[in-house]
Formats: C-alpha cells, structure tokens, sequence
C-alpha cells in the first residue's frame, strides 16, 4: 500500500485509495450488512398483512392522486377528491390498528426458509451441473476457433462466437428459444422482491408528480403456455393470497416511474391491470 | 462458476415468499444464505485450484493455440455444429422479426419492426436502459480503475482479500444482488428505481472492469513508468501519458461489456424496480407475445455487430486490447 503512495503520489494515492474504499463499504459491505440485519427482524404475521394492506392502499392512492392531476374538469375532480379522501382514512386507520408494530429480533426467518425451498435447490443444482458441462463443451472450441483465427479474422469470430450470444441477454434468449424449440416450461409465478419500506410515504398529496405504476405492479409470469393475458393473470397468484387481484387497480407506491396518464400503447394495453381511469367529466 | 449464477430455485423461494404475508426478512434471510454459500463455494474451488499460490502480479501471456482435433474435417464440424447453438437465438430473433407468416400478405413482413418504432412506451424503457447503461460506464470506469491499481500495489495476500470482497456481487444471484441493494438504498432513504439499479449494477460490473484492467496493467512494463519519474514527471503526468493510453483499448471493451451487459440484464434492474427495457420485454414476452419483441431482439443484436464493428474498425489487431487477459485480439 505504502508502493501506491510512492508510485502514484500523494493526492492520486489517496484518491484511489479512497475509490477503492468507496467502492468496498458503499457498494459490497453496506448491502450486505444492511441484508443481513433485515434478515434477523420478524414481524408479527398480522402485523404484516396490516402492513401489506397500508402500502397497497398507499399504492392505490398514489394511483388516484395521478390521476387527479390529469383530470382538469372540476366534477372529475371532486369524484376523485372523495375517493382519495376515503382511502387515505382508511390507510390512517391501519396505522392506528398497530402497522407498525414491534420487531424482534431473531432466526424465525432462516427456520422458514430451511422447509420450503429443498426441491428448488435440488434442481437448480442439476441445472447448474448440465449447464457448466454445456458451457465448457461450447466454450472450449470456439476458444479454439478464436485463438487459431488469423489476426485478420480474430475479431470477428469473437463477435460472433462470443458477443452476439452475449448481446441478446437471458430474458430475450429464454424467448428465442422458447421460438425455436416450442417447448412450454413449467409455470413459474415470479413477483418482485418488494419489501415494505420502512419509512412510510406521506399521505398528504404531493405537488409533484406522483409515482405512477407503468410496470411494477404488472402480474409477472414465467409461464408461456398460453398467450391469453387474461387466462395468465387468473393463474398468477399475485402478491399472495391475502392482496386482492390486479384488477383492482392497486400497485406498489415505491415505483419511480412518472408517466403521463394518457400514455397507453394499443399493443400493450392487454397486458396491464386495468388502472381505474377517472371519469373524465361530462 | 455457474452454481453460484443460476438463479431458478431463487426465483422458486421468491415465487413461494408471496404466498406468504408480504414479509421482506425471508427474502434477507435467503439473500444472506445465498451470498455466505457463493463465498464459501468460492472460496472452496480457490482452494482447491491453489489459488493461494496465484501469483497476481504475474505477466499472464495467453498459451500458444493448442488444436483440438488433428482431423480438420471433425473440427471444422464441431466448431460450426457450436456456432450454430450459439447463434441460434439470435438468428431466430431475426427470422421471427421479419417473419410475415401469420399476416395476410405472408412473407416478409416489417410489421413488428414498424410497431417497434411506434411504441413511445418501449421507445421510453430503451431510452432509460440506455441512462442505465451510461451511468454504469461512468460508474464502474473508475471503481475499476482504482481497484486495478490498490490491487497492483498490495501484497499477495492482501490482494487476494481484497478481491475476495469485492468479486462477491459478481458471483451472487444478479436478484439477491439488486434485493441486497434495495434494502440498503432504502434505509438511506432511497426508494426503488434507477438509481438504485445504477448502483446495483456498478456493484457487479466493478470487479469486471477491475479483472480486465488489472490483467492490461500486467502487460505494462513497470521500467517505463519509473524511468518517466526519473526523467522528472510527475504521478499525474505519468498516469495520463502512460498509464492510461495504455489501459484505454481495454477499458473500451471492458466499457462496451457493462453497458451491454446493463442493457440486457433483466434480474438486477427487477429487483431494484428499474423498469428497463430488458424488464419491460420479459413482462411483455410472458403475458403477450407480439412481434415488437423479435423486432426488439433484432434490433439489439444489429447495434451490437454495428458497434462492434467500429470499435474493431478504430483498433488495430497490434493494439491487443485484451492481451493478458488471455483473450486476445
């Protein structure tokens, strides 16, 4: 370390000293820690499923505060001013019932996780076995292909052999396969990890404009055997048992993305819960 | 390598964690499971590869081509029989694009690429992805750079920790990643969206840029950096006349691989609720078909020959941008 200082200086040694340290406590230590202390805390189940309904109401009133803002007519307004001012009770009322309730401290969330997950285990093992053989009997050659190339032909044949495989990425590979071979996989319900933030978001409405739920609170699934939306989205347990269905209109209100709420491209449309639109005055 | 990469029975658990009340601590719980079992298979192939005795300061030169068959024939076979697997998805996402088959014209139809183009949402989740893409360059660059050079200058043993640490989000799940992130830019306060998957995705691009850079700086005669010092430069001169024309044709590749890379990742950006344009097509392609996604296939596999196609153009074969890190070209 002492070299660094000689070698580079005293200013750019300690500016990449200082990166590197960045780099380790920002970007590798902190997420870890922060993971690993979240994975000792439980609520009370009760507790969570209170939580769960809060953010969800919050989702849909973030949802409703969007629209208000679209809507220029006063009669639209004033339908949807009663609408938000009922949900944001009700979102206060949870609170009240004890939302936030206490946090232990402990290992209940690694006991749940040691029953469930043994097959999956198993089988992404295999997977992973099958898939290094693989890798090393396609890898090994086009190694060879590219280390015998002429230097004219060498970076070609990298592009090709490694780069353009590379450049498709996995969710549009699954696709391109699933195209070629028409095999249907078994149906995988896959929500996004989302828990409850801590900090609970303000209910009174925001000036700016509210996040607005374009793709988080879409019904994902790994299922291709049937292209009907509709059919999909019955199947798809969404958010579990205890959130009520897509259509409902509710999303997470953690989602970023403002969009303007016009913005609804005919090719898409079947595939989003049907966000309640506000009646547009008369 | 690949066991510590295969996210499907991580996908399983967070699939069965809904089924539960929402509970965000199961999901630490298997994050942090996930992330000490990579590291200790991790560290278990180190050992059992002798890694303790990798010299890292080492000119690592690539190997003279060994042939894999004496018989040409039986190679030239093999090798087209692995092209043709590799390339067969992306060939499939050109045919499919233009594929007209299911209009009533038939033939060749550029139908899927016209809704491409129309699509404002997708044309909004491309240009997000590619925001994403460019903070990650800027980003992971000079993490990578820094890391490069700490490791340079460190001892062995010291070296091999410190690569340790930071590989660790290169080898775990690309969703326990982004899920770990997530609940650290939450207690700072930062919600869910691009930023977090900026940060997400320097966290495994780093090390990346760090490796390849590290090998280039193995090919760097440390003779000419200190006979410019003796000639009287000084550290900052000797790193931009010396240290980094010689890194740049590596960090252009090293670049071009991070920004793919954050183009087309789709877990990351999923758990840290980016909604990027790899996201916007796998919440697409599951639920509606339609031919914007070949189209959108295509188009990504076109941008990536063109642009590799200049990069190839601008360096010269002498230039060897990856020479050291035993890829060479």
């Amino acid at each position: 370390m002492a070299d660094l200082f000689r070698i580079r200086g005293p200013h750019l040694g300690a500016l990449i000293a200082l990166l590197t340290a960045v780099w380790a406590i920002a970007l590798v230590i902190a997420p870890i820690a922060v993971t690993a202390v979240r994975s000792l805390e439980t609520v009370d189940a009760d507790v969570a499923t209170l939580r769960l309904e809060r953010e969800l109401l919050l989702g849909e009133l973030a949802n409703l505060r969007h629209a208000w803002e679209a809507v220029a007519e006063p009669e639209g307004r004033a339908d949807l001013d009663r609408r938000i001012r009922l949900l944001a009770e009700r979102a206060h009322r949870l609170e009240t019932l004890g939302a936030d309730g206490p946090v232990t401290f402990g290992f209940a969330n690694f006991a749940r996780l040691a029953g469930a997950p043994v097959a999956a285990l198993v089988q992404g093992l295999a997977t992973a076995a099958v898939a290094t053989l693989l890798a090393l009997l396609l890898a090994y050659p086009a190694a060879c292909a590219t280390a015998g190339a002429s230097d004219r032909t060498r970076g070609p044949t990298l592009v090709a052999l490694l780069v353009v495989p590379f450049a498709l990425g996995e969710v549009l590979r699954l696709h391109a396969w699933r195209a070629l071979v028409g095999g249907a996989p078994p149906s995988v319900t896959r929500s996004p990890p989302r828990p409850p933030p801590r900090s609970s978001p303000p209910l009174t409405p925001s000036p700016s404009a509210p996040p607005c739920c374009t793709s988080s609170c879409r019904p994902r699934s790994f299922s291709s055997t049937s292209p009907s939306a509709a059919s999909i989205r019955e199947r798809s347990t969404w958010r579990g048992a205890s959130a009520p269905p897509p259509s409902a209109g509710i999303c997470a209100s953690s989602s970023p993305t403002p969009c303007p709420a016009s913005a609804s491209p005919p090719l898409s449309s079947s595939s989003r819960p049907p966000v309640r639109s506000p009646p547009r005055g008369s | 390598m690949t066991a510590g990469r295969d996210g499907a029975w991580v996908a399983a658990i967070l699939a069965h964690r809904t089924a539960d009340p929402f509970d965000g601590g199961t999901a630490a719980a298997l994050a942090i499971a996930l992330q000490l079992a990579c590291l200790l298979v991790v560290a278990a192939l180190l050992r059992l590869a002798g890694a303790h005795r990798f010299d890292l300061h080492r000119s690592s030169r690539p190997a003279d081509a060994t042939p894999l068959f004496r018989g040409n024939l039986i190679r030239i076979l093999y090798v087209s029989i692995v092209a043709s697997l590799l390339l067969a998805p992306a060939a499939a996402m050109l045919a499919s694009a233009l594929d007209g088959s299911a209009t009533p014209a038939g033939g060749l139809s550029t139908r899927g690429v016209t809704a491409l183009i129309t699509d404002a949402e997708l044309g909004r989740a491309c240009a997000r992805s590619l925001r994403l893409a460019g903070t990650v360059v800027g980003l992971a660059l000079p993490l990578g750079l820094a890391g490069a050079l700490v490791l340079r200058h460190l001892s062995r043993r010291a070296a091999g920790l410190l690569v340790a640490l930071l590989a660790i989000p290169a080898l775990t799940p690309g969703l326990v990643v982004g899920l770990s992130v997530a609940l650290a830019g939450r207690e700072l306060g930062l919600s869910d969206g691009p930023s977090l998957t900026a940060l997400a995705h320097a966290a495994v691009a780093a090390p990346l840029v760090a490796l390849l850079l590290h090998a280039r700086l193995a090919t760097l005669d440390p003779g000419v950096e200190s006979v410019a010092r003796d000639l009287g430069a000084s550290p900052g001169r000797v790193m931009r006349r010396i240290l980094l024309p010689h890194l740049a044709p590596t960090a252009v590749v090293a670049a071009g691989l991070v920004a793919l890379r954050a183009v087309t990742d789709h877990d990351i950006a999923f758990a840290t609720g980016g909604s990027t344009l790899a996201v916007e097509l796998a919440a697409r392609a599951t639920v509606d078909p339609t031919p914007v996604i070949d189209a959108a296939g295509a188009t990504i596999i076109v941008a990536t020959i063109l642009l590799a196609a200049a990069v190839l153009r601008r360096a010269p074969a002498s230039r060897r941008p990856l020479a050291g890190a035993g890829i060479d070209f």
